[in-house]
């Protein structure tokens, strides 16, 4: 009797245990499921992100100058590190820092499974610090961008920032173009990290696309070098130099002085601003450099022709209670010479005679005011008033409006042509449609042709001259507003020169601002650089030289 | 009796190729994931290469050392000819 109570005792505690395991299991199994299993995702199945290689950005050459290459981001589960005491000094001394520094940092994040210890190393040295074997220590590819044109062309250029997003420049305005897609690996991790499975739903990473610019890496160096060199001799603000094949329209080098080298990310704020792209961006009056295209709307519309002269007296004149003044008194001039001296009472009686709503129909008619589109998102549009706050005075000689370098550029296109502006091409795929004419081919051709006596002895750009090309061109000397008023003390130098001049090839523009020294004109700054890198230019486009007598003959001919 | 020894006989055969195809299938996809690892790597290290050749043929450098090593100038205008193309 009394063992078989005992029997039963033992069993329903049995059955009792059972029903106490099997209540437990439907709660786990069945109630709490749901929650249990997302718990365990979430603390073992991540998803790895693959990183894009984002797409080169390569001269028309096919050069590199910005190119992303992988690199080594170290990237550790702070707990299982620190179990690991012993490794810490040594992977201290890997990563630079002091011990104390290194465990602090651990120990501050010791509740995270993910912590970047260091970001984009040397594979070299990555493999360094995984030769010590530490736990809870991990690579991950990530790719590093690198310009290794440094400060050369960088304000076209741009540079992104650490995550490889585009922040400035090319790299910013293209940034949907280079980018590509990052791919997605969903893994399961053990407690230490280590990748243990992969599930299934994996997203390969798509490759930005590359983009080839028309740009020619050693023009561009050629160019920034001459530009520095004049630059810092005249301890100007700032500079920029433009150089295009006439060809094509496409640009050979734009250089911006001074730059920065994107590939010294230390000083975040210093590198943004001297990455400003001021050739698409700063605005400036134009002065000088716009005279050739009033000469050449006042030819068109037959209010002169090539045989007039102009009386510019003793280089004084008073219109509508604003004084117009040239250098010195030169008298009567023809056209030709009222471009080569530059003779701003000439611009103006040419400008009167054309008046303001014709002048500013030529200057519309240029693009002046206008997006270029050349640099989508990176231009400044300058601005062009209404005809009667134009006027056709002081306007005549480039004042009383402002535009870009691509603005100037593109006005050039039409003298350098058949009269029709063209905005210039940065991407070697691109063809951009060109322009109503603004004046005719023969107009284009006669403003050429006095343009050779502006570099040629007695013009004011002498030093513009390559021997062995003729060059036709105009300087300016511009004063620059400071405080709403024309300060007579600071200045912006220009020179623009196309060669060879009966047929031009290359175009050229330089502009230095705010020259700190006594040489400020045009003629003296920007020319020389023109004369440098336009030779250049010329050499490699394989443009023939013309021999010196025949030179001789045709600036003989000109003057 | 013969039929049936007949199906037994292929059904063990389709089972033992059942093995090896998949055999062979985890041995393709392990290459073909080396492979493409291999791909990655070379692709990563020819960019790698890219960068150190356009650090070596930057312009500044070429010209440097042209002119200090080699003594090298810009040609004078009389010492070039330049060879008109052939009617």
């Amino acid at each position: 009797m009394n063992r078989l109570w005992r029997m039963r005792l033992v069993a329903s505690g049995l059955l009792l245990l059972l029903v106490v395991c099997a209540g437990r299991s439907f709660e786990l199994q069945v109630h709490k499921q749901d929650f249990l299993r997302a718990e365990g995702e979430r603390r073992h199945v991540r998803v790895l992100v693959e990183p894009a290689e984002r797409g080169a950005i390569r001269d028309r050459h096919g050069e590199v100058l910005a190119l992303s290459a992988p690199s080594e981001s170290i990237w550790v589960v702070p707990a299982a590190l620190l179990e690991d005491a012993d490794k810490i000094p040594h992977l201290a001394r890997l990563l630079g820092r002091s011990e104390n520094q290194l465990r602090k940092e651990l120990e501050a994040r010791a509740g995270r499974q993910f912590y970047y210890l260091a970001r984009q190393q040397a594979p070299a040295a990555a493999r360094r610090i995984m030769a010590l074997g530490a736990r809870g220590v991990f690579l991950q590819r990530e790719y590093r961008r690198f310009y290794p044109g440094g400060e050369i062309a960088a304000s076209l250029v741009g540079l992104t920032d650490i995550d490889g997003q585009g922040q400035e420049g090319l790299e910013r305005s293209l940034d949907a173009q280079l980018r590509g897609e990052p791919g997605r690996r969903r893994v399961i991790q053990d407690s230490l990290g280590r990748v243990v499975e992969d599930l299934s739903d994996y997203v390969p990473a798509k490759p930005g696309q590359d983009v080839q610019l028309t740009l020619d890496s050693r023009l561009q160096h050629a160019a920034y070098s001459a530009l520095k060199a004049v630059a810092e001799r005249a301890q100007a603000q700032s500079g920029q130099a433009l150089f295009v094949d006439v060809a094509d329209a496409s640009v050979l080098a734009a250089a911006s002085w001074p730059g920065v080298n994107p590939n010294d990310r230390s000083d975040a704020v210093a590198l943004r601003q001297g990455l400003r792209n001021r050739i698409a961006m700063d605005v400036f009056e134009p002065g000088s450099t716009v005279k050739p295209f009033v000469v050449a709307a006042a030819l068109d519309q037959g209010l002169v022709d090539t045989d007039t002269t102009i009386a510019t007296g003793n280089g004084y004149l008073r219109v509508n209670g604003q004084d117009i003044r040239d250098l010195h008194g030169y008298g009567d001039l023809s056209l030709g010479r009222v471009l080569a001296k530059s003779s701003n009472v000439g611009a103006v009686k040419l400008g009167l005679r054309l008046g303001p709503e014709a002048l500013f129909h030529a200057y519309q008619g240029l693009g002046f005011g206008y997006l270029t589109g050349a640099l989508s998102g990176e231009e400044a549009s300058g601005y062009l008033p209404a005809p009667m706050e134009l006027g056709s005075t002081v306007a005549a000689y480039g004042y009383g409006f402002n535009v870009t370098m691509l603005q100037l550029a593109q006005a050039w296109m039409a003298l350098a042509t058949d009269g029709r502006p063209r905005s210039l091409r940065f991407f070697m795929e691109e063809v951009l449609p060109a322009h109503e004419p603004a004046f005719s081919p023969e107009t284009a051709a006669a403003v050429r042709e006095m343009l050779i006596a502006v570099v040629a002895p007695g013009g004011t750009a002498t030093q513009a001259a390559i021997p062995g090309w003729q060059v036709a061109g105009k300087t300016g000397t511009v004063r620059k507003v400071v405080n709403g008023r024309y300060d007579s003390e600071r200045h912006q130098a220009f020179f623009v020169g196309m060669v060879p001049a009966h047929q031009p090839r290359v175009l050229g523009l330089i502009m230095l601002d705010d020259p700190g020294g006594d040489r400020y004109y045009g003629g003296q700054l920007a020319a020389p650089v023109f004369a440098d890198v336009a030779g250049h230019a010329l050499r490699r486009l394989g443009v023939a030289p013309v021999r010196r007598p025949a030179l001789a003959q045709a600036q003989g001919g000109a003057s | 009796m013969l039929s049936l020894t007949l199906v037994y006989a292929a059904v063990a055969l389709s089972a033992l190729a059942v093995v090896q195809m998949r055999h062979e299938a985890r041995a393709a996809q392990a290459a073909l994931q080396e492979a493409q690892s291999s791909a990655r790597d070379l692709s990563a290290e020819a960019r790698q290469l890219e960068l150190e050749r356009a650090a070596l043929a930057a312009p500044a450098v070429i010209e440097a050392r042209a002119r200090a090593q080699l003594n090298m100038r810009r040609p004078q205008l009389d010492q070039v000819v330049p060879l008109e193309p052939r009617p």
